[in-house]
């Protein structure tokens, strides 16, 4: 048995890795604030008496009294109407949490974990994207609070490996869904069966022939306890290339809800992202991990969570 | 020698490549990656991108007039034969027919045929089975290996074609694939490298003779230069039950999981073993690799430890 702590373990992430961890047979220790992340995903594991919650912001010192032989650096706000409400928590938590969770980790010689994004890549002039690319991103933009401060945290984490010999990875997380995603996240799988399950039309801009990948949170999971076991500290892009349009994907979320909502186009807002696709080949090889769950058996799973917690607010 | 692999970028396959290439001998790959992984190919080898069904496989053959034919590109999902029973005579039958017409046209000196103890003895009578223990597939599979080794027999009997087929008993290793109905080794590494809980079909106490990639792929050399002409059991003579295979496992990865049990299949053989004493005496063959060293080296390789 060991022991993890998983910082913004009661986010949507975080909160699925102490479900993995947990029913792996091992100890966890979820540090959270609750900025963005939420009680009741954690409500099911506070009776396991191997989970305890610790309410505490991650961007101030840590104090762990006992040992600790993973830790996983979750917390942040990462959907951009978080950040761009949360711009300065969002750079503090990149920064100083980090520097503070690797701290422990050096006390503890803890195995240490980055959640880093695929947003450190900006608006990519590659595609796809390979760990090698540096990226091209815009410092002083509205997203480069996120996308800046999870840079940071990579340079920082990548100094402790180097100077101080820390075992650590960096995972660069591409689009990801599934239960426990937040119903007004902002991000299009949680608008599109929102207005689904509500009959409202959805909105698809410009044509709806701009393209989306996305991967299913357990897929993520399965890679993230790979990556913990290989000993390879450089970046790993975890992520499903399947690329399908916005449009396809509004028809599909309209099917597999069996709503009668309507598709209205809207036009394309300037900053609509470009593309964003994972080159897998590095997780493939080291990890011998790829993608298993198929796009309709996640969004079911998706949409069924969806329309419980739906339900409980109308109740 | 000049030797034809087929499925050499399969699990089994791309290992006896391997080992061929180092005793320097010529290999050609006859494979149509539809489960075979390019990253298990030998950039030593030549790869022909073919189906062993296609009438260009045999051309092939012909062409490069092969010393040893190393036959194991198969349909091997025994699920899969039986929903699809056609298919699988296609490939595993059929397909072995159009290389043994060519093998035989040119010239070839032997064929090394993968055939599979577990599913050619069936239900068995005699614990571990020896070569002559009556065979009962109790699959389309199974009776599409059986009826491989028949053909074999024939092309001896009528053109003086060689052959040895070794019947192996459940092979894990390196390279093996947990997709579909692969082996409880690699299904439960997968498993278990993900972080999810195995599930044990049953109270996990059926048995079956576990045997390493490494020590199939001694056979094969072995049975390039062995006079012998036959069936040979390729397996260890040792049962083990699944939830010994599951905890050493959990102890080769560090793991504190605990393996759910599911319910029983229905129809799954309780104990499969096969006796190797012909191996030992014709081949000069044993299996050499313990178990939890064999599994210790599976899971190295699933890390990604030894690389792939």
């Amino acid at each position: 048995m060991a022991r993890y702590l998983v910082t913004g373990g009661a986010g949507f992430i975080g909160s699925h890795l102490c479900e993995s961890f947990l029913s792996q047979g091992h100890e966890v220790l979820c540090m959270d604030n609750y900025s963005t992340g939420a009680k009741q995903n954690i409500g099911v594991f506070l009776k396991n008496p191997r989970f305890r919650f610790i309410d505490h912001n991650i961007s101030r010192y840590i104090e762990v009294q006992e040992p600790l032989d993973y830790i996983l650096h979750f917390a942040s706000p990462a959907s951009p109407v978080d950040y761009l409400e949360l711009p300065i928590p969002t750079l503090k938590v990149g920064a100083l949490g980090t520097h503070n969770t690797l701290g422990l980790a050096k006390a503890k010689s803890a195995v240490y974990l980055l959640a880093s994004t695929s947003e450190v890549y900006g608006d990519p002039l590659v595609r796809p994207q390979t760990e090698e690319y540096w990226g091209n991103v815009n410092p002083i933009g509205p997203r480069g609070v996120y996308d800046e401060a999870k840079r940071f945290a990579e340079a920082m984490t990548m100094a402790y490996h180097r100077y101080h010999g820390l075992n650590t990875r960096i995972v660069r997380i591409f689009n990801t869904y599934g239960p426990r995603m937040r119903l007004h996240d902002g991000r299009v799988v949680p608008n599109f069966i929102m207005q689904a399950l509500k009959g409202e039309p959805l909105t698809v801009y410009g044509q709806g022939e701009q393209t989306r990948s996305f991967q299913y949170v357990d897929d993520l999971v399965a890679g993230l306890n790979r990556l913990l076991a290989a000993d390879h500290h450089l970046p790993v892009n975890i992520g499903n290339p399947h690329e399908m349009t916005v449009l396809e994907f509004a028809k599909k979320i309209i099917e597999l809800t069996g709503s009668k909502s309507e598709i209205v186009y809207k036009p394309l807002p300037e900053d609509d992202p470009q593309v964003r696709q994972p080159d897998i080949t590095k997780a493939k090889k080291i990890l011998g991990w790829e993608p298993k769950v198929q796009l309709e058996e996640g969004l079911l799973k998706t949409i069924e969570y969806f329309r419980a917690r739906l339900a409980e607010q109308k109740s | 020698m000049k030797i034809i692999v087929t499925g050499g970028a399969g699990f089994i396959g791309s290992n006896i490549v391997d080992a061929y290439l180092e005793r320097d001998h010529e290999v050609h790959i006859f494979d149509d990656l539809s489960t075979g992984q390019r990253v298990n190919l030998n950039a030593k080898a030549t790869l022909h991108e073919l189906d062993i069904a296609d009438r260009k496989a045999a051309h092939c053959i012909e062409q490069l007039k092969p010393d040893i034919l190393c036959h194991h590109a198969a349909q091997m999902d025994v699920r899969h034969s039986v929903a699809d029973p056609t298919f699988d005579a296609r490939v595993n039958i059929l397909g072995f027919i159009n290389l043994l017409e060519a093998a035989k046209n040119a010239g070839v000196k032997k064929v090394i045929f993968a055939s599979s103890g577990g599913a050619v003895y069936g239900e068995q009578e005699i614990f571990p089975a020896p070569e002559d223990h009556v065979t009962r597939p109790a699959s389309p599979y199974g009776v599409s290996k059986r009826a491989g080794e028949l053909y074999l027999s024939y092309y001896h009997q009528a053109f003086g074609l060689p052959y040895i087929a070794l019947r192996y008993a459940n092979v894990y290793g390196p390279r093996q694939s947990a997709k579909g109905e692969a082996g409880v080794v690699a299904i439960f590494l997968s498993l278990l490298l993900d972080g999810k809980t195995p599930v044990i079909n049953g109270d996990g106490r059926q048995t079956r003779d576990y045997v390493f990639v490494g020590d199939v792929v001694a056979a094969n050399v072995a049975a390039l230069d062995a006079p012998f002409v036959g069936e040979i059991n390729i397996g260890t003579g040792v049962e083990t039950d699944v939830v010994t295979i599951f905890q050493h496992l959990r102890q080769a990865i560090g793991g504190a999981i605990d393996a759910q049990h599911g319910p029983a299949k229905p129809g799954e053989q309780r104990r499969s073993v096969i006796d190797a004493h012909r191996a030992a005496e014709v081949l000069g063959w044993r299996a050499t690799v313990p178990l939890a060293e064999g599994l210790q080296r599976t899971s190295a390789w699933y890390r990604g430890a030894s690389g792939r």
